[in-house]
């Protein structure tokens, strides 16, 4: 997480400054001093009601990750119709030759 | 307005005229629509007013029909309530709006709703914030607060909404109109924008549980489109309720407790004893790990979000910021930066969190463990009982400003509707009585994929409770 090893599951009014805004970064989020501070504050207290989470006895217990408890959901590799590109690049930002354009990736 | 349209009393324009007037004259307070699009709705009447005398129109033949903003209307804007989407119109139709079209109802407008569906009460709209219907100091409820309030003041006789906490049921409970979730993959997602992909669902608001069952029959069924929709079709939702004697509800001890509003607690308390006086049986049951859903669904969701939200960052669609001398990097924060709204961050950085490397066991994970355990629960109450009843919310519509500074009292607002969510289970809020003036909604949750049963006992209910929302429609 930040840059000294923060042991896992650490309390959530450990949460410092550097630890938003590493999640920040992570998140390709700007957040100015004002923002920072308010949620830090904002994730302790979201964090501390989560406490009941510990109460429930799970040992043993598979996580669920989607409900439907589909097993096979794959088709044949045959190709299908999909979005023209005229259709893909209609919303574009800002595009050339039939492209995406973006800002270089810079350092 | 099926009859009227078969008998030929009025035509289909004559119709969404009308309503298109209501809109006119009603929205500019109420606020439930961001986008009306009267040519595009009247242009579709000629469809239905030039075919002969109708044997059998499908149901919503000719009949206006709104969608929250977050699904896709093909050439339509679909901003999901935010700066990021502002002016984006998608190249294709969510599968739920192609087939609205090809039964042949008049797409009329886009509704407002929590920016990408996150919120409780529609105040967290990039735009404007809708209004209670009842009580114009109030919220409408949300996150599909806008499509609640329009079909409340008959703007609309139905309308699309989606699903992910309570994000129907809430609002239709503060506007006093029926809103229908179906079973987790009953309705394709393809084409709604994506909030939490495991709990997501797109499902109806209506002013009674047959127009609600109407409009979920018409979008419901497998898609080769959606991975997660069920490949089983969905059987027929019409009928007409059969008699309450025998049928046999459980009302979970867990959500009668402190959380619960006085005034909530009494109307409920009513409506139990007008099932039980038609003969029903609602007898306590246990949902044990009730007190923890929130939670659970609170990291769940956010976890999702994170990962859904990463598409937006200007590179193929939506407003792009940042200096392109800046870099890549710069446009992607500052595009995130300035379109997603305060609510849309928190959930980002809560989600962010959750996933990120020595949070994710004692968070995430247990969250997922916490659901299995949730999921449990209801299948063994649905061993004694055929459908669950609870009130929908805790408390009646709140204040607007009440609780935009105070996250995790908003986040309670959800506290009945989460668990039914986690595990995937189909339910519907009707309207059951008021408190201090306002609309109290009664849930009913019933088992996967018993949208059948959940629908009859709904009808039945709906038959005997004190209060009909029986709103007058546009033409009597």
């Amino acid at each position: 997480m930040s840059t000294g090893s923060k042991p896992s599951g650490a309390a959530p009014s450990d949460l410092t400054a550097a630890d938003v805004l590493q999640i920040a970064r992570l998140a390709r989020l700007r957040l100015d001093e004002e923002d920072v501070e308010r949620l830090r504050h904002e994730m302790a207290a979201i964090l501390a009601h989560f406490t009941a989470l510990a109460q429930v006895v799970a040992e043993g217990v598979r996580p669920t990750a989607q409900v439907l408890d589909v097993e096979e959901s794959g088709r044949g590799d045959t190709a299908r119709p999909g979005l023209s590109r005229d259709d893909a690049l209609a919303a574009a930002p800002d595009q050339d030759a039939g492209q995406f354009r973006v800002p270089r990736v810079l350092g | 307005m099926r009859q009227g349209l078969d008998g030929r009393r009025f035509s289909s324009r004559e119709l969404v005229e009308a309503h298109l007037a209501r809109i006119a004259s009603l929205d500019s307070d109420l606020g439930a629509f961001l986008h009306v699009d009267a040519d595009g709705a009247l242009q579709a009447t000629d469809a239905h007013d030039v075919k002969g005398p109708a044997d059998a129109a499908p149901p919503l033949a000719g009949i206006p029909i709104a969608v929250k903003d977050n699904i896709c209307t093909a050439g339509q804007p679909t901003t999901c309530a935010s700066r990021l989407l502002e002016g984006y119109r998608p190249p294709y139709d969510a599968t739920a709006v192609s087939r609205l079209r090809q039964a042949g109802a008049i797409l009329i407008g886009k509704t407002n709703l929590d920016e990408f569906a996150m919120g409780s009460s529609c105040e967290n709209s990039a735009f404007h914030a809708t209004r209670n219907p009842i009580d114009a100091r109030r919220v409408p409820g949300g996150s599909s607060g806008g499509s609640a309030a329009a079909v409340a003041v008959g703007e609309v006789p139905a309308a699309l909404g989606s699903d992910t906490g309570g994000s129907i049921r809430q609002p239709a409970a503060f506007c006093g109109v029926v809103g229908l979730k179906p079973t987790y993959g009953r309705v394709s997602r393809y084409g709604l924008v994506a909030f939490a992909s495991s709990l997501d669902q797109i499902g109806s608001l209506a002013r009674d549980v047959d127009d609600a069952a109407i409009l979920l029959e018409a979008i419901a069924g497998p898609d080769p489109n959606d991975a997660t929709a069920a490949t089983r079709p969905m059987p027929s939702l019409g009928g007409a309720g059969t008699a309450l004697a025998g049928r046999v509800f459980g009302l979970p001890r867990e959500y009668m407790g402190a959380d619960l509003d006085e005034g909530v607690a009494g109307a409920l308390s009513r409506a139990v004893a007008a099932i039980e006086g038609a003969g029903g049986t609602v007898r306590e049951i246990s949902l044990p790990t009730t007190a923890a859903a929130i939670s659970a669904y609170y990291l769940i969701a956010t976890a999702e979000a994170s990962s859904n939200l990463a598409r937006f960052d200007g590179v193929r669609f939506g407003q792009r910021r940042g200096d392109p001398d800046e870099g890549l990097l710069a446009m992607y924060e500052q595009t995130r930066s300035a379109g997603f709204g305060t609510e849309v961050k928190r959930r980002i950085i809560l989600g962010t969190y959750a996933l990120s490397a020595g949070y994710h066991d004692a968070t995430y994970l247990r969250a997922q463990k916490v659901r299995t355990v949730i999921r449990k629960d209801f299948h063994d109450a649905f061993e004694a009982v055929e459908a669950i009843v609870t009130p929908t919310t805790p408390t009646v519509a709140f204040r607007l400003g009440d609780k935009v500074a105070d996250p995790v009292s908003m986040y309670m607002s959800d506290i009945f509707t989460v668990p039914g969510s986690l595990a995937g289970l189909p339910a519907v809020s009707l309207p059951c009585g008021t408190s201090e003036g306002l609309p109290v909604g009664l849930q009913i949750i019933a088992d996967r994929f018993d949208e059948p049963r959940l629908l009859d006992l709904a009808r039945s209910v709906e038959a005997v409770l004190p209060v009909r929302n029986g709103q007058p429609g546009v033409n009597g």
